[in-house]
């Protein structure tokens, strides 16, 4: 077996990641994204707690009067529907993600159940990194856009509401620049080919620059 | 049985299989994706995917459990 063989990643952290690519970090996006559902959500508690201290009252109505029934109805239903809506929107914050690793960023826009969006960009790709964090909400909650240019065109791709952005920011840099440096090493070894099957011994190599 | 309990029984048996169906989603997610949840990546630094799902059990389960009583007792 090889040493210096890489442990092989491939589908470790999520379906689709490379044999030799390393997940650095994850993210979601910030709470505010879902702070108007939880608003709503407490909203709908309050509305549904007094109507089930009103309980009694609400039978008597309903008793023998099919108008009232139907509208109870309706009302349930919709409040059913609001429920699951409100779990569901829950559940697609969670599984709607960005990732990045040593190799790319992918922007998964996810949904439980119909959509699945993949956007996936190679570091080399990448240009500049551009973190936008304006206004009192996205300075006191430390929240912002990532913007990334793309060198092959003018293409940009922007993260939306990222939380922590300036963590991000750094850790999308590094990856980026580790990046570059692992391809300008590979590209070295491969014009060098020659020099990496017969390296010169260091003493003779030493040997050369004094005999100039 | 009138109407209205029919009607009642089907909106609950469909919420009922809305959560299994939601539940079944999320555990095929669960199978592919396991990033590990730190502080940062959970919502409010405490609440993660499970916790949502016990949650909305719970609801449901209230929900089927309250509409059956309400139906007995009308």
């Amino acid at each position: 077996m090889d040493p210096i063989e890489k442990p092989n990643n491939k589908d470790r952290m999520f379906k689709g990641q490379q044999r030799n690519e390393e997940f650095i970090c994850f993210f979601r996006r910030h709470w505010i994204d879902i702070l108007k559902e939880l608003m709503f959500l407490g909203i709908f508690i309050l509305v549904i707690g007094i109507l089930v201290r009103q309980i009694g009252a609400i039978k008597d109505i309903l008793r023998g009067n099919k108008e009232m029934k139907l509208l109870f109805f309706t009302v349930f239903l919709f409040a059913t529907i609001y429920m699951h809506r409100f779990f569901l929107k829950m559940l697609n914050y969670f599984v709607n993600v960005g990732v990045i690793t040593n190799s790319r960023v992918i922007d998964h826009n996810k949904t439980l159940f119909f959509i699945d969006n993949l956007d996936s960009i190679d570091m080399s790709q990448i240009q500049n990194i551009e973190k936008i964090q304006e206004g009192v909400l996205p300075s006191i909650l430390r929240y912002g856009d990532i913007k990334i240019f793309l060198t092959a065109s003018d293409a940009t791709k922007t993260l939306h509401r990222i939380p922590n952005a300036k963590f991000h920011f750094r850790c999308l840099n590094r990856a980026k620049e580790a990046r570059r440096r692992g391809l300008t090493r590979e590209r070295r070894q491969v014009n060098e080919p020659i020099i990496q099957q017969f390296p010169i011994p260091i003493e003779e190599e030493e040997k050369f620059e004094t005999n100039g | 049985m009138s109407l209205f309990t029919t009607l009642m029984v089907l909106a609950v048996i469909s919420s009922v299989i809305f959560f299994l169906l939601t539940l079944n989603r999320l555990l095929l997610y669960n199978k592919k994706y396991h990033f590990p949840e730190l502080s940062y990546t959970k919502l409010f630094r405490v609440i993660e995917k499970k916790h949502v799902i016990v949650t909305h059990g719970l609801f449901t389960a209230v929900h089927l459990v309250f509409t059956i009583w309400f139906i007995w007792t009308l």
